[in-house]
């Protein structure tokens, strides 16, 4: 999940969208995806890739709707139904601002991907992280006919490290269990999307099995009947190319980047075998300038710090 | 060959097969294949892996790693594929480019893979190479996303002295975090997975170190919870490593000595062995065959009368051995006798035997000579036999008990670790009280039985014992690496067939097997012309170094090429082109000429280095040494080998060749070197100062330490009896990988010929090579039997014709059971020879027929003996040379006696006084002749001669005996004897190595073995008369140890190795009048910075003389771990002002505050070195509160103190006054 950039402070990123409104009071409840305006993308099928895209435009109000989305379920994640939590969201919603003793008892949860405004991490762990958490509440909220979520492995605490990003099983009406191994990037340079998404084929091709085998061993012991039984039978589903085995691959990308036509072809390229029965997926989630998103999510992060 | 890449081991593990996808796993072909490249481009320092490979290691790991439960996957196949799947792994590690999070994901996924597939030393090898990706330094918060891997990592190398204070280095930091962030509990948020597994890794750890199942059960429930909860899903790493170590908690519980050792065993028996270096939390397989259903009584009850183990070296079989001993002697079983026959081997088995006997307040005998001084050897009372055990700590020992291994001051030891020599030496001269005292007897390296010279020492021992225990409850294991017929072993001693012979064949460390020949470039010869009317033409040829590396058995072997040709093959032709037809090499080596094989090899050695330690076994001292210069040659000064090569500098000369090469970390070992030089290699080999080792393949100079690569460069390969084959082939081998620190050994032949494609072949021993026969089974001692049945049929008095070889040794061996069954009351015309001689291995390997002809032998000795006088017989029996020597000695002996008399009636009293003195007893054997018989005896296998140059023809120069022996005794170095004694040689090294074998052969063996016979001899005369006259009897043991004086001598045999410190210590300790053992009080009250300045004691020195003065017996460690708190006497320290100074600013000057002065009431202190001291640093006592040194463990307590150190256990002081007590910290402190 690392895209080599130098180390920015707060100020380069603190975008055009401050000072910030208070979302938490205008959250109608909309699905992420609904706000992302989630759709098939140009050339999805399932003979090769089945892709979404997901599109908000630069000033949209929902840009912060979503970013304050993603704030508060890293924050969540990462701090759990502790009082340190309770502490950041009333800071937050309350307006007010983290005493010093307040702040020592948050900061240690910012680490690695947020840091503070005194010490901000670099912007390509944020960034990373932030595609993590927008993968894993779009997963999780999503529908799919004819298929139910059984689990979604993800998102990781911390994002400095390449891949095994996130893991997502499927059951279908038939009762079948399928998974879905997704490679997560972010992509925020100049080059054309496809970089990034020939960068991740690339993790994938060298990587897969090791994610997998990390899962299995996890996943073998966590859950009982046929789901822990189907997390014992990755690696084999995998490298003997069985159906219910695919591959996919989100990017988190600036709106101006939103591909308008078909995509992931190196993906096809590289897991041709996968390339039928909608086994090879993709999904693009363009948000406004995601440099600035990023920025803007952690910013509600560190509302409490600076109000 | 190793099995590690076995077609039929990855097709088990690879499960059905390839298939037609696209991600398909290689076949176990291409697998085989894959694998060989790699360890081949190790070779060529090319550690990157492909990426298949890498996949295929994690396909085989995700295999293994499913929940067994499941049975998705058979249990052997997910073995194998642990197994497998840890070696990718491993390989991958080497590529030092990958990120430290990969790394460390690499390194837990192999230790798991090595742990599960039971191969552990290599689980511990793996965190060797990680250990410097741990982070210990706050905030904790920079790598909470590793921290479980390094938690796990950590956990799975085994190494308890640093695992404690890591976890609660950890655990104090993760608590920091809950006070700031005033959370009870960091569970539900992004620390709570890996600070789970953190409490649970410790919670395992003491388990697996105390045995409390209570800490089992937290740690199985800390890693469930990471694996089932939802709060985890953040980290993948903390889960996985939970996941694993959960499923290792019951394997480990299995597998660790609180579950297997006997029940009735006392707790703290098993923490020698989990606290004890090296820490043993798991037994391996081949201890494990202790405990495995068998027919027969159990391998570890005292029921187990005759044991025999077969297993590879390097799969723990020390280990085992001291398993056994612990357990015998936890059982209350009596003293131990561990008999190695190698010097080196006995110095690695006291060193990690020591450590497990001091947890459980148990002592391990000195090292003492192998002919004692011919005082009451094992003659003690009734009451010192019955010490054994018991603590009796500050009973003063007299030098004759000492020596005799009677007692070390506090009673006498549990275990003691002797040569076969000296065994039989007791044996000979107090059989009976050797039974008594000591109940079971370790063989290590038991296939010494079929060694030439030595064999039938070992054999005449050992039969002796097993006739004699028949009936008791004396136990006999033998313990070997290559038995080839273990089965008639086991039977020789077992005939009641009680037991069955252990055999495993398991190894940690892999082997690789290589050849390295040379090739000559034949299209790049360049011509030139010599004068010479035959062969006027000379071309040479570029020889290229050629590797062939056979990966696994019935693989085909890879070859590389070394980049640069490693010599040249000069070859001489007539005009018309017909070649010579022998190879220009010799002492002419280089351009024009031939490269001679040493310096081709020793390039190839070179590159070998990068890896870890390479020991290379030459033919001759001479191929060793000039071998290691050539290494040296080739690399630059290596700051890492200034301390021993200062050491070398020290004891052998700044010219000696041995100071020059090791500056370059590359050393030779053979025995032209002093004793407590080879030591001092040897150390610096195992803790990794030197990279190189060149040494000879005799074992009983060999090293016996284990190496990262053994390289055989014997050039002997093509003659029909190779040096290097059967028994001393596989234990050269065996050296090969270091069990714990690296996973893998090279083993490297060189062959100084063309390569053949049955190279390899030479590398592996017929069954029949390792067969052991007895000594008396080969034609050559059937030739001499049949030459002692011609004289006898010539009516020749036999017994005394033979004064060497296997005849001799047979009459020595009868004559002994003879005279040590007439010690028992039994007359010589009743003993039950036939009885005694069934009992050999010669008599259970020979037809009836040989045995009837070595039976009449023995009858012939029989009426010798009977017809001998019947107290000069038993004198006889008590030398260990031959019959006829003995005998010769007797007479040599009354002939001394005769002259003593006649002296002692011409000077009186005061002759008898310089007789006393050594000098004066030296003169006297000197002037009467008596020394110069002595070095003429057929048992000293080495004239005393000295040359001018190597040259077998050179000049001799003529050497007193009597002067070298005075400069020897009054502790003159080994340099200055040869500057004195043979200036006449103008090469440095010459002098001194010549020198050096009159000390090792003649003074240290043979002088002090027959002198001692000889003093004894004329002493017992002399005592039979009126006369009060006696020769020195401390003599034969001032030679034996180069020293003039009783204290000198103290400090020799009781684990001081130098003779320039014992005889430094000696003047100041005589100069102050003290005595006896009051000399260990004297050195243990002073500190040790007076230690070092007053003796100018180097590190290692000051290290013997830490152990010196230990106080026998002390059971501070035990006390802790029995009882959980243990209180030491230390010496307050008051500072020289009141202010608060930095610890490191307190040197050597602030000794002098150090006085018994009382501080405050009590201080909670910590314990450890004082930080930024030389080696050894003083131990300290710190203020908790303010860190200040505030008191210093003495001398006298240092090694007791240190002991609990080493073992990791983490305390808690309170210092009062001067006493210092600890508490075992509990796991919440």
């Amino acid at each position: 999940m690392t895209e080599e950039h130098p180390a920015t402070g707060p100020e380069a990123v603190t975008g055009p969208e401050a000072p910030l409104d208070q979302p938490w009071n205008d959250d109608d409840g909309r699905a992420l995806a609904t706000l992302v305006a989630l759709e098939e993308g140009p050339g999805s099928s399932n003979q090769t890739c089945t892709w979404f895209l997901g599109r908000l435009d630069v000033g949209q109000p929902d840009v912060r709707l979503a970013a304050w989305r993603i704030a508060r379920a890293s924050m969540r994640h990462r701090c759990g139904e502790t009082s340190a939590y309770q502490l950041w969201e009333r800071s937050i919603t309350s307006g007010s601002r983290l005493s010093d003793a307040e702040r020592r008892r948050v900061d240690p949860f910012l680490t690695s991907v947020f840091g503070t405004p005194e010490s901000p991490v670099p912007v390509d762990h944020l960034e990373g992280h932030v595609a993590e958490i927008l993968w894993h509440l779009l997963t999780k909220e999503s529908v799919r006919d004819g298929h139910t979520l059984r689990n979604a492995e993800g998102p990781s605490f911390s994002v400095t490290e390449t891949g095994g990003d996130g893991l997502a099983i499927w059951q279908t009406d038939g009762g079948d269990l399928v998974f879905r191994l997704w490679e997560i990037k972010k992509d925020t340079g100049a080059r054309h999307i496809s970089r990034t998404i020939s960068r991740a084929c690339r993790q994938l091709e060298r990587r897969s099995e090791e994610y997998l085998a990390k899962y299995a061993s996890v996943g073998s012991r966590q859950h009982g009947g046929e789901l822990g039984s189907f997390y014992g039978k990755l690696l084999d589903l995998w490298v003997e190319d069985n159906s219910a085995s695919g591959v996919a691959i989100s990017i988190a990308t600036s709106r101006s980047k939103a591909p308008v036509r078909r995509s992931f072809g190196t993906l096809v390229s590289t897991f041709p075998e996968k390339a039928r029965d909608g086994r090879l997926e993709g999904l693009v989630v363009a948000i406004a300038d995601f440099r600035e998103f990023a920025a803007l999510v952690r910013n509600f992060v560190w509302t409490g710090h600076s109000t | 060959m190793d099995r590690a890449l076995n077609l039929g081991r990855l097709t088990e593990a690879l499960g059905e097969g390839a298939n037609a996808s696209p991600r398909r796993l290689p076949s176990p072909e291409e697998l085989q294949d894959l694998l060989a490249d790699a360890e081949m481009r190790l070779f060529l320092r090319q550690p990157e892996i492909p990426v298949d490979l890498i996949r295929t290691g994690w396909y085989l790991h995700g295999v293994a790693s499913v929940n067994t439960a499941l049975e998705l996957y058979s249990y052997p196949r997910q073995r194998r594929a642990f197994e497998i799947s840890a070696h990718i792994f491993d390989l991958a590690l080497n590529d030092e480019t990958r990120s430290r999070r990969e790394r460390l994901s690499l390194a837990f996924g192999s230790q798991v893979g090595y742990r599960r597939a039971e191969l552990d030393p290599n689980a511990t090898a793996m965190f060797a190479i990680v250990e410097s990706q741990l982070i210990r330094e706050p905030p904790i918060e920079a790598h909470a996303d590793s921290l479980a891997l390094e938690a796990g990592v950590a956990l799975l190398g085994f190494q308890t002295s640093t695992l404690f204070d890591l976890y609660r280095t950890w655990l104090r930091q993760l608590r920091a975090v809950e006070r700031q962030t005033r959370l009870d509990d960091l569970w539900g948020t992004l620390f709570g997975p890996a600070q789970r597994v953190v409490v649970g890794c410790l919670a395992l750890l003491n388990y697996l170190a105390f045995g409390t199942g209570e800490n089992l059960r937290r740690a199985r429930d800390s890693f469930e919870e990471v694996v089932v909860s939802e709060f985890a899903v953040g980290d993948l790493d903390a889960r996985w490593v939970a996941a694993h170590l959960l499923d290792f908690t019951g394997e480990a519980e299995a597998g660790s000595v609180w579950q297997l050792l006997p029940p009735d065993i006392p707790n703290v028996a098993r923490q020698a062995f989990t606290l004890a270096s090296p820490p043993v939390l798991t037994l391996w397989p081949p201890q494990r065959l202790l405990f495995s259903p068998r027919a027969g009584p159990q391998p570890l009850s005292n029921e187990a009368r005759r044991v025999v183990l077969n297993i590879p070296t390097s799969s723990g079989k020390t280990l085992l051995a001291q398993l056994m001993i612990v357990v015998h002697l936890a059982q209350g079983g009596g003293g131990v006798c561990y008999v190695a026959p190698m010097r080196s081997l006995g110095r690695e088995v006291r060193g990690t035997l020591r450590n497990r006997l001091r947890v459980l307040a148990r002592e391990l005998g000195e090292e003492l000579p192998d002919f004692g001084p011919q005082v009451q050897l094992l003659g003690g009372t009734d009451s010192d036999v019955s010490t054994l055990g018991q603590s009796q700590a500050g009973a003063d020992a007299s030098l004759s008990q000492l020596l005799g291994g009677l007692t070390q001051a506090g009673g006498l030891p549990d275990v003691e670790v002797m040569t076969p020599e000296r065994l039989a030496h007791l044996l000979r001269r107090d059989s009976e009280t050797v039974l008594q005292r000591y109940q079971m007897f370790v063989f290590d390296e038991a296939h010494f039985l079929a060694e030439r010279g030595r064999g039938f020492t070992l054999e005449s021992i050992l039969s002796f014992l097993h006739w004699r225990t028949l009936e008791t409850s004396h136990r006999i294991v033998l313990l070997s690496a290559a038995i080839g017929n273990e089965g008639q072993i086991m039977s020789w001693l077992d005939p009641a067939g009680e037991g069955a012979p252990l055999r495993s064949e398991w190894r940690g460390p892999r082997r690789l097997h290589a050849v390295f020949t040379t090739r000559p470039e034949w299209e790049a010869g360049s011509r030139s012309r010599v004068q010479s009317q035959d062969w006027p033409v000379r071309i040479s040829y570029p020889l290229r170094g050629v590797i062939r590396l056979r990966p696994a058995e019935g693989a085909m072997p890879r070859t590389l090429s070394l980049s640069d040709p490693v010599g040249q093959l000069a070859l001489r032709y007539n005009e018309q082109g017909v070649l010579r037809r022998t190879r220009t090499q010799g002492p002419k080596d280089g351009p024009p000429h031939s490269t001679q094989q040493y310096k081709m090899t020793a390039r190839m050695v070179a590159a070998l280095g990068a890896f870890g330690s390479v020991l290379v076994v030459t033919s001759t001292r001479r191929i060793a040494q000039d071998m290691a210069r050539e290494l040296a040659s080739l690399f630059d000064d290596n700051p890492r080998a200034s301390s021993p090569a200062d050491m070398a500098i020290q004891r052998l000369g700044a010219a000696h060749p041995l100071s020059s090469v090791l500056k370059k970390g590359v050393a030779f070992h053979h025995a032209a070197l002093p004793v407590d030089v080879l030591e001092e290699l040897e150390e610096a080999l195992r803790e990794g100062t030197l990279r190189f080792m060149t040494c000879t393949s005799t074992l009983t100079e060999g090293v016996n330490l284990p190496v990262r690569t053994v390289v055989l460069a014997e050039t002997k390969w093509d003659e029909a009896e190779a040096m290097l084959s059967g028994a001393r082939l596989v234990n050269a081998m065996g050296r090969a990988g270091r069990a714990g620190k690296e996973s893998e050994g090279w083993i490297v032949l060189v062959r100084a010929a063309e390569e053949r494609h049955d190279d390899f072949a030479l590398m592996t021993p017929a069954h029949e090579e390792l067969e052991i026969r007895s000594r008396l089974a080969t034609d050559e001692a059937l030739d001499a039997l049949a030459e002692f049945e011609e004289v006898v049929r010539r009516g020749e008095d036999a017994t005394f014709a033979f004064a060497a070889g296997a005849i001799s040794e047979f009459l020595s061996f009868v004559w002994f059971l003879l005279s040590s069954e007439e010690d028992r009351g039994v007359s010589p015309d009743e003993v039950d020879l036939t009885g005694a001689l069934d009992s050999t291995l010669a008599f259970v390997q020979a037809d009836e027929q040989t045995r009837t002809r070595w039976r009449l032998v023995g009858e012939t000795a029989r009426s010798s003996y009977i017809g001998a006088d019947p107290q000069r017989r038993r004198h006889w029996a008590h030398s260990g040379t031959s019959i006829a020597t003995a005998r010769r000695l007797d007479n040599l002996a009354a002939a001394l006696v005769q002259r003593i008399l006649e002296q002692f009636e011409a000077e009186g009293e005061g002759f008898a006084g310089t007789l006393a003195d050594s000098n004066g007893a030296l003169s006297l054997l000197s002037v009467s002749g008596a020394l110069t018989t002595l070095l003429s005896l057929p048992e000293n296998e080495r004239p005393w001669r000295f040359r001018q140059t190597r040259a077998g023809q050179s000049a001799e120069i003529s050497v007193n005996p009597e002067e070298l022996l005075r400069g020897w005794v009054r502790g003159e170095s080994i340099p200055d004897l040869a500057e004195a004694f043979l200036a006449a040689v103008t090469e440095q090294d010459w002098r001194v190595e010549q020198v050096v074998d009159a000390v090792a052969q003649h003074f240290e063996h043979f002088l002090a073995w027959t002198l001692g016979v000889l003093v004894e001899l004329v002493n017992g005369r002399l005592a039979q008369g009126q006369t009060p006259a006696r020769l020195c009897e401390e003599l034969p043991t001032y030679i034996r140890y180069g020293v003039d004086s009783e204290l000198g001598l103290r400090l020799l045999v009781s684990g001081v190795r130098s003779r320039r410190l014992a005889h430094a210590i000696a003047t100041d300790a005589a100069a102050e009048h003290i005595e006896g053992d009051s000399l260990r009080q004297w050195l243990g009250a002073m500190e040790i910075a007076e230690l070092r300045r007053r003796f100018s004691a180097s590190s290692s020195e000051l290290l013997d003389l830490l152990e010196f003065t230990r106080t026998p017996r002390a059971s501070v460690l035990r006390d802790l771990l029995e009882q959980g708190r243990a209180e030491v006497a230390v010496h307050p320290v008051v500072a020289a002002t009141p202010d608060v100074r930095d610890v490191d600013q307190i040197g050597e000057e602030d000794q002098t505050t150090v006085r018994p002065t009382v501080t405050e009431a009590t201080t909670l202190a910590d314990l450890r070195p004082v930080p930024g001291e030389e080696l050894p640093p003083r131990l300290g006592v710190f203020s908790i509160e303010t860190e200040q040194l505030i008191a210093l463990v003495p001398t006298s307590v240092y090694g007791e103190v240190q002991s609990i150190l080493d073992t990791g256990v983490p305390t808690t002081g309170t210092l009062r006054e001067d006493r210092l007590e600890l508490v075992l910290a509990s796991e919440t402190d």
